[in-house]
């Protein structure tokens, strides 16, 4: 049940009335949430309902026993069984068979077939967000912050929040739990503003990310060798475009509907592409996971308080695990020692001066913007040979183009869009939630129905397989 | 919170539900299906389905398929749209006029049409093998490949981003998830049905599409037809492969009205239309080469109709006139092919 499907908003009417319904009664509310957020994680597959109620469990109770437990070591073994746990279950789910084929060339050395011990598990979707999650819980408690939550029921909430749970963002305890404890904040205006936001994300997904992909990218990336070296550099920019569009559009959709349910979820994105430096890219893209690794993992390996060359080996072992976290697969950790590597040049040059003129602030920019367009391409082909096709394709330097105008007029949109200034943005989003009713009502049924006509296959969001 | 919050909601759903309401009713004054008026009841249409009478000059469905008579010769027709289409009387539909034509000669035959809009050729084989040792057929039809051809579009071209480690995403293309209830609600209603003719087909012709399906489709076409054949000679029938044909063939690409090329983009977004052409030529070199390799009769449909735009009333299926002219070219190849089994049925093994 994607966000962009009928289904989905034959789903989040019914919750929505219902909710309404039990709106003043703590329990019932709660109840309503949990039961809504578990039907969407069945509705992908029913039998991994049980891992989230594993998890939940797990991290319930370790929570519970750290906060009784007073003896360090104790307190380690504690959080060692959650870690366990979590990383057990991703380690399996997510990452036994990709071990299993790298390791196969080796083992076959020594007369082992380890294809034989592959399984034929489906991975569980969001699992790699919901572990993150109930983590940061477990390891919060631990360094004696005050999070802990006795209610099973809420702290299942906390966990299977259906807006956040497939593709985050990324919760953190101290930010959600004390909102179960009181009324949630539905206001006309917050009702409002989270379904602009909701049309907003749509609007990113549908308009620009879709289209994108199945005007071009798609088809671009399937088949390299068949277009132009502008069409393969065009292709690559609208790809750069697309993931942003793709996934800070599904998370607008999250914080929207979250919202209308009266609960704030943590901003995800702040037009990465205008950062100057690798380090800036890193505060402005997929936020709630770049500060869930700098906390929790950069900073447990020492973080910047140790020899400058065990900084870099944490930047890089972080940016390791980080393109990893994205799926089992060479390019994804390519793709994440890249940036590694990237972060560690940019903390050298973090040294230098600030630009003076907007000419130096741009040129930094288009600078930057490239250094991570070509990371998109290690993150979107799919293997070796992919790249190296996508790489010869682009070094024959021939022009012409098979891409439609429309396709330039989408990602031109993109582009602007994503140059316009949050302010104005806001500006426009205040004032159209003061429109009344009837309009609006009117206007976002219309685009639903524009959208439907220009969804030409059924894509799914990009990060829904992480 | 109250419910004055969910007017916006409210609001927005009368909305759809006005235009909707408006759309069914244009539409069913011009003759389709809608949900509020049901299916459209057709001047010419025969309403009736089972059919008993072995006089009847209807092709009959295999489901009501009376006993096999002594003497008598089947002929099973595996198609799809082609062959069960909806817009046409059963009188007028190639099967019906091909089982009149060989009745004429004097003969006991019966032509079951086992054809169903949306089969694939997987799914013609699936059919005969479950149906086959109760309608005994004596010869098996294969007249298949458009609905091959999207499905195999969709499963070589879609060119999704890559999953995350093989055979653990949940979109697999060999098996698509089935639409649900809703889905398919929706997806019936007139606005699916405006919206999808006026806006995605045009929105497809701006794709960057695909001129040929590859060499992994044609390997796929040639184990599903030789699969089929296996299946027909596993029934105790002789398999006849057809060519198919189009309205309008590659060198004319120019002149395919709009109108063509719209209704072929609402149905596969992946392919252009010299794609198709493509794809299509190379799917009949290879039934033509089939036939030749295992000695299986070959109507040449294609030779026969291709490029007559009169015998179409879209890009694959039939006009009245064609469906009389596929019936004469099968009847033709079968009367050249194999004189006996229409003389006294010696292809009969039952």
């Amino acid at each position: 049940m994607n966000f962009n499907s009928i289904e989905f908003a034959a789903f989040f009417s019914c919750v929505l009335i219902l909710y309404t319904l039990v709106f003043y009664r703590e329990r019932w509310r709660d109840v309503l949430l949990l039961a809504a957020s578990y039907f969407f994680y069945m509705s992908w597959n029913w039998k991994y309902a049980g891992l989230l109620a594993f998890s939940t469990m797990v991290d319930y109770s370790v929570g519970l026993l750290l906060a009784r437990e007073q003896r360090p070591r104790a307190r380690l073994y504690i959080l060692i069984v959650s870690l366990t746990s979590n990383l057990g279950l991703l380690g399996l789910f997510k990452y036994y068979n990709f071990f299993m084929d790298v390791s196969g060339p080796a083992m076959a050395l020594f007369g082992w077939d380890m294809s034989l011990l592959r399984h034929e598990l489906l991975l569980p979707v969001g699992i790699s967000f919901y572990t993150f999650q109930t983590m940061s819980y477990t390891i919060d408690i631990y360094r004696g912050e005050r999070v802990l939550e006795r209610s099973i029921l809420k702290f299942a909430v906390f966990v299977a929040f259906f807006p956040q749970l497939i593709a985050g963002p990324i919760v953190r305890a101290k930010q959600f739990l004390p909102q179960l404890h009181h009324l949630p904040n539905v206001t006309t205006q917050r009702f409002h503003d989270g379904l602009f936001l909701v049309f907003k994300g749509l609007s990113k997904k549908v308009l620009i990310a879709d289209l994108l992909a199945t005007l071009a990218v798609d088809n671009i990336f399937t088949h390299p060798l068949t277009f132009s070296s502008w069409d393969l550099l065009i292709g690559l920019y609208a790809y750069t475009f697309q993931i942003y569009y793709d996934f800070s559009g599904y998370s607008d959709i999250a914080i929207g509907l979250a919202k209308m349910l009266g609960y704030d979820l943590p901003q995800n994105f702040n037009r990465p592409y205008l950062s100057q430096n690798v380090r800036e890219f890193w505060t402005r893209w997929h936020i709630s996971l770049s500060t869930w690794l700098r906390d929790y993992l950069y900073i447990s390996l020492g973080g910047n308080r140790v020899a400058p060359w065990r900084v870099k080996m944490n930047l890089m072992i972080t940016m390791f695990l980080g393109g990893l976290w994205h799926g089992a697969a060479l390019h994804f950790i390519c793709w994440g020692m890249y940036h590694g590597f990237l972060l560690t040049i940019a903390r050298e040059g973090s040294k230098t001066e600030l630009p003076r003129t907007t000419a130096q602030k741009m040129s930094r920019q288009i600078g930057c913007f490239h250094l991570i367009a070509f990371g998109w391409l290690l993150f979107r082909v799919q293997d070796l040979d992919n790249f190296l096709e996508f790489l010869q394709g682009l070094s024959r330097f021939t022009v012409g183009t098979r891409l439609s105008s429309v396709f330039y007029v989408v990602l031109g949109l993109g582009i602007l869009l994503h140059l316009l200034p949050t302010p104005k943005l806001e500006r426009f989003a205040q004032w159209w939630i003061m429109r009344p009713v009837p309009v609006q009502a009117v206007t976002y049924a219309t685009l639903l129905l524009i959208y439907a006509g220009m969804t030409l296959e059924a894509p799914s969001f990009i990060y829904f397989q992480f | 919170m109250n419910f004055s919050l969910l007017r916006v909601l409210f609001l927005g759903c009368i909305y759809l539900l006005l235009i909707e309401s408006a759309l069914e009713i244009r539409a069913h004054f011009r003759g389709f299906d809608t949900i509020a008026f049901g299916t459209f009841q057709r001047q010419d249409v025969s309403v009736t389905t089972a059919l008993s009478s072995p006089q009847d000059p209807r092709a009959i469905p295999a489901s009501d398929t009376p006993d096999k008579k002594k003497g008598e010769t089947r002929y099973w027709i595996a198609s799809s749209s082609h062959a069960e289409d909806i817009y046409l009387s059963r009188e007028q539909v190639f099967p019906t006029r091909l089982e009149t034509r060989l009745k004429a000669i004097g003969q006991p035959i019966t032509v079951i049409n086992a054809s169903h809009a949306g089969m694939d050729i997987d799914a013609n084989r699936t059919e005969l093998a479950a149906k086959g040792a109760i309608a005994q057929p004596d010869v098996v039809i294969l007249y298949q490949m458009s609905t091959e051809i999207t499905k195999l579009s969709k499963q070589l071209l879609s060119g999704k981003q890559p999953g995350t480690s093989k055979g653990q995403g949940s979109n697999n293309p060999q098996s698509p998830p089935q639409p649900s209830r809703i889905a398919q609600w929706y997806e019936s209603t007139s606005l699916f049905a405006l919206l999808k003719g006026n806006v995605s087909n045009k929105l497809t012709g701006q794709r960057v599409l695909a001129d040929t399906l590859g060499k992994r489709a044609d390997e796929e076409f040639e184990l599903h037809v030789k699969e089929f054949v296996d299946t027909a000679r596993q029934v105790g029938a002789q398999p006849i492969l057809c060519t198919f044909a189009t309205s309008h063939s590659q060198r004319n690409i120019p002149n395919v009205p709009n109108e063509v090329s719209d209704l072929l983009f609402r149905y596969n977004v992946y392919l252009s239309l010299s794609g198709w052409f493509d794809t299509i030529s190379r799917f009949n070199h290879i039934l033509k080469r089939i036939a030749d390799e295992q000695h299986i009769p070959l109507v040449d449909i294609d030779a026969a109709v291709s490029g007559h735009s009169e015998y179409f009333r879209d890009f694959v299926h039939f006009t009245p006139e064609g469906h009389q002219k596929v019936a004469e070219t099968i009847f033709a190849e079968l009367h050249t092919h194999a004189p006996k089994q229409l003389a006294g049925g010696t292809l009969s093994v039952h």
